[in-house]
């Protein structure tokens, strides 16, 4: 009898035990659950993250291999790249004199479309005096108003009053102004008494500027440069070409940017410049004026006094 | 006859208890969306500003952080707290349930707002965000489903 309760009790407390066990599990099965979320959180984020990192030092050091030629596909590259530097030869000048850094004589042209609104075209107007600044006279840097006029809604009225900035010798201090200030104006409803706030903090003589802003010729510059870029099939901003071969977005950035320049500089030293040198960048080179070149110079001066390192 | 009505509310109610279930899975989808554009965020890689594309408008504006926190960061929390409260009510905690309809309720406000913003403000969609908010609306029709089933039982 007594062996048989021993028995029983054994039985009850294993019972309990048992109960106790699965009511265990199954508390911590939720916790198990979101523990392991988390875990696949963190490393998923972690994976993507580091698997982004590494392309870019591959980006990098590809740098050299991937200047592209507009609007190319895969099928051909060598035709792509010749029917490529064609359109870029055959397309409208822009406008004249366009406006630019360096030396309009040099072997090697950076152009640029960009729009003012465009917050990756501020990125990169940063980057680019970063990219510019070692290279002075030996490359010609061109920087042309693409205004994506369909979704920027300040963005054609901020390039006409840059234009407005030059015809007074600013470019290039307005140009910085409204991109430093882009957040401001962006999607502001005053945006036209933001620039002129930025005209009289660069030194404008303001009634001459307000004249021009609402004038022809600024708007005609502007007007010119989209046009150009309209017949070069621009889809997004910013798009750089270097020496009439478009780069890569993906690959951009101031080591890439500078491999691809100094390997377009060992090629023109090389002799390969007449080839690679093409024919609307030339007439630009020669029709930019001499009042317009001390301009620049001088505002780039000027402009790199004020490069802050990234 | 009688047994005939017990099945269907027993479905029905089959059907309520699993809702949780099926919220904490698309919790961890939202989740997944608010990882890629916090890392996004954090990497800096730019794209391009195109006439068809607006992530790059919203993911850049000045409303795309809170005190130098991406946006995406508090969405990451948001979800993996859904998907905490989701899971714990799938295995029986009811207060953890009532807790998720008053997040989710907070979500769908603030992603209200997120949706306002783009459309009016930035003028530009970005479709990750739209898929966010399209999650925290699955979500909160989730929870109003449960709610009903409930009050009607």
């Amino acid at each position: 009898m007594e062996n048989k309760k021993i028995i029983n009790n054994n039985e009850i407390n294993n019972n309990s035990n048992i109960n106790s066990n699965n009511a265990t599990k199954k508390s911590n099965l939720p916790l198990a659950l979101i523990g392991l979320a988390l875990l696949a959180a963190i490393a998923g984020g972690w994976w993507f993250y580091s698997n982004s990192k590494p392309q870019s030092a591959v980006k990098s050091n590809t740098a050299k291999s991937n200047v592209n030629s507009a609007n190319s596909t895969n099928k051909n590259p060598a035709t792509d790249e010749t029917a490529a530097l064609k359109l870029y030869e055959n397309a409208p000048s822009g406008a004249t004199p366009p406006n630019l850094q360096g030396s309009p004589d040099a072997l090697v042209t950076i152009e640029e479309f960009a729009d003012f609104q465009c917050p990756t075209c501020a990125t990169v107007h940063n980057k680019m005096k970063e990219i510019v600044a070692p290279y002075g006279n030996r490359i010609k840097f061109i920087y042309r108003s693409y205004p994506l006029i369909q979704i920027h809604k300040n963005a054609y009225e901020a390039a006409v009053a840059a234009e407005a900035a030059g015809l007074q010798g600013k470019y290039w201090a307005m140009q910085d102004q409204l991109f430093t200030n882009q957040p401001n104006w962006a999607n502001s409803q005053n945006a036209r008494q933001l620039f002129e706030g930025y005209a009289g903090k660069i030194g404008l003589d303001m009634a001459k500027y307000q004249n021009d802003v609402v004038g022809l010729p600024a708007k005609t510059r502007v007007d010119a440069d989209m046009r150009r870029g309209q017949s070069l099939k621009i889809s997004g901003t910013p798009t750089i070409y270097i020496n009439g071969k478009t780069v890569d977005f993906a690959q951009f950035d101031v080591q890439p940017m500078r491999q691809i320049i100094d390997a377009e500089l060992q090629k023109a030293a090389a002799g390969g410049a007449s080839q690679t040198q093409t024919k609307p960048a030339a007439n630009q080179a020669q029709t930019t004026n001499s009042a317009n070149q001390t301009t620049t110079t001088n505002v780039t001066a000027a402009k790199n006094s004020n490069v802050k390192p990234k | 006859m009688n047994n005939g009505f017990e099945t269907v509310i027993k479905q029905t109610d089959n059907t309520v208890a699993k809702l949780p279930l099926v919220a904490a899975v698309i919790a961890l989808g939202g989740l997944a969306d608010a990882i890629y554009l916090t890392v996004k965020h954090f990497t800096g890689e730019a794209v391009p500003c195109s006439i068809v594309e607006g992530c790059e408008q919203v993911l850049t504006s000045s409303y795309a952080e809170i005190f130098g926190v991406p946006l995406a960061a508090f969405g990451a929390l948001a979800y993996f707290t859904a998907f905490s409260l989701a899971i714990l009510a799938a295995f029986g905690n009811r207060q953890m349930w009532t807790l998720f309809g008053i997040q989710v309720v907070l979500m769908a406000i603030f992603t209200a707002w997120l949706v306002y913003l783009q459309a009016f403000v930035i003028e530009a969609f970005c479709q990750f965000c739209l898929i966010s908010a399209a999650v925290t609306l699955v979500l909160l029709t989730i929870f109003l489903v449960s709610g009903f089933s409930r009050a009607r039982q």
